[in-house]
């Protein structure tokens, strides 16, 4: 085993049995470890981006290469920074007009193409045959084995739920019970979101425990078992000697 | 290559390990691009020069020099595209400003939370395959015959999901109980 990953299991386990400590109460062993992760990720993120923006994309292919076509995105990422020059804030103006133009022309074609028709068409089209002439007939029938049941549900979930969210027409008579309907399905989504949202969770601890597990082995010097005692030793230790909290007055 | 910045030491660690147990080499059957600045912008950059988002790979090579990227000179001439995410911009991102645009095929995997959004798109062929969270992973391992971690740790989910669908059992049994304690309180 090399000594690099002998190494890397005894801080993994010990910074998991540092965050773990949080369960008994805020300590500064669990702060040690939380002001670490943070350090170490922001540490990180500015060597990783000087390192890729900086060196990589600006200044290689410009000095190295003579790209000076560069100058102008570089000059127009430094107006930015004009923002904390109280006299030339107005021009970071133009930086953040160009952003906000680029991002919104990129983004609002393909995201309505990509999230609302071609969604509104996967509802509708199993539904439907469309006609050599450009017409279209609608097809589904529940007598018909071969009908796609799935995608009459979804279109009866998809119009109930958006009568739920039409509030120009008080929700009475056939539109509340649309409306309820539209609940219903609101809420089996939620519950699925949910599910996945424990799942997810779930699978963060249970990766912490294989690991765990996996260095009490004696390969890596078993750091689990080493590290629990130390690691409750030190929270017994911090939570008999603490200074109990003055009174509030 | 990654989208995340925080993300890409642990997926050039992943890649070569993998590259490792299938005998293939680096730069000649495979290369990692390391991050890009840009977020889902880089998408559309890679899609309109490969060589210009990523001037290097993340050793620090130039990609134009790379036998594995002969022949490629943006997203479309890429078959097949597998965004691993657990977030935004993540499978998505790489479905509006990538597959959308540059017409590859696309296939996913993302945690767990971001799943329920991401199954539209499977369903309406939007993406051709989804891995989704640790269900997902196992569902993956059990196909592919290689039954690993996450098929190990579905007795764990099962035995959390049992636990919680009690509990929301008991909780709806308690409300129930005490409203109708409540009205009959108020009805004496």
């Amino acid at each position: 085993m090399p000594f690099e990953v002998i190494i890397g299991a005894w801080v993994a386990t010990g910074l998991t049995l540092f965050i773990f400590t949080f369960l008994y109460e805020d300590n500064p062993i669990f702060k040690l470890a939380e002001h670490l992760y943070v350090g170490i990720s922001v540490g990180y993120t500015i060597v990783k981006a000087y390192d890729t923006v900086i060196v990589h994309l600006i200044y290689v292919p410009m000095i190295k290469e003579g790209d000076w076509s560069l100058l102008v995105p570089v000059g127009l990422g430094l107006l930015m920074l004009a923002r904390y020059v109280p006299n030339a804030g107005w021009l970071s103006r133009y930086a953040f007009a160009f952003i906000v133009g680029v991002g919104s022309g990129l983004a609002i074609p393909r995201t309505i193409s990509s999230f609302i028709l071609k969604q509104v068409e996967d509802t509708i089209r199993p539904l439907v045959t469309l006609l050599p002439d450009g017409g279209v007939t609608f097809t589904a029938s529940l007598l018909n084995p071969a009908s796609n049941l799935n995608a009459i549900i979804l279109l009866v979930g998809v119009v109930s739920v958006l009568f739920y969210f039409f509030f120009s027409l008080e929700h009475d008579g056939p539109l509340r019970t649309a409306a309820r309907t539209g609940i219903l399905f609101l809420m089996i989504a939620f519950g699925a979101a949910f599910g996945y949202t424990v799942m997810a969770r779930m699978s963060l601890l249970i990766g912490r425990f294989t690991d765990l597990i996996e260095f009490a082995g004696p390969a890596y010097g078993r750091p689990t078992f080493w590290l629990i005692p130390l690691v409750v030793g030190a929270l017994i230790l911090w939570s008999t000697r603490r200074r109990p909290a003055p009174p509030e007055a | 290559m990654t989208l995340w910045v925080s993300g890409t030491g642990m997926a050039d660690q992943v890649i070569d390990e993998i590259a490792r147990e299938a005998g293939k080499e680096k730069g000649k059957d495979y290369v990692f691009l390391g991050w890009s600045p840009g977020g889902s912008s880089v998408i559309i950059n890679m899609g309109q020069d490969l060589y210009k988002a990523f001037p290097s790979d993340y050793g620090g090579k130039p990609t134009k020099t790379l036998p594995v990227l002969e022949g490629v000179q943006s997203l479309r001439d890429v078959a097949y595209a597998i965004s691993l995410g657990a977030g935004n911009p993540g499978v998505e991102a790489w479905y509006v400003f990538g597959k959308d645009k540059y017409k590859f095929e696309l296939g996913g995997g993302c945690t767990g939370v971001i799943a329920p959004g991401l199954y539209p798109l499977l369903r309406s062929g939007q993406i051709n395959g989804l891995i989704g969270g640790l269900r997902g992973a196992a569902e993956y391992e059990v196909l592919i015959g290689q039954k690993a971690r996450a098929v190990a740790g579905m007795d764990a989910q099962s035995a959390t999901h049992f636990a919680i669908i009690v509990l929301v059992l008991l909780c709806n049994v308690f409300y129930f109980s005490l409203r109708r304690a409540a009205r009959r309180d108020a009805g004496q």
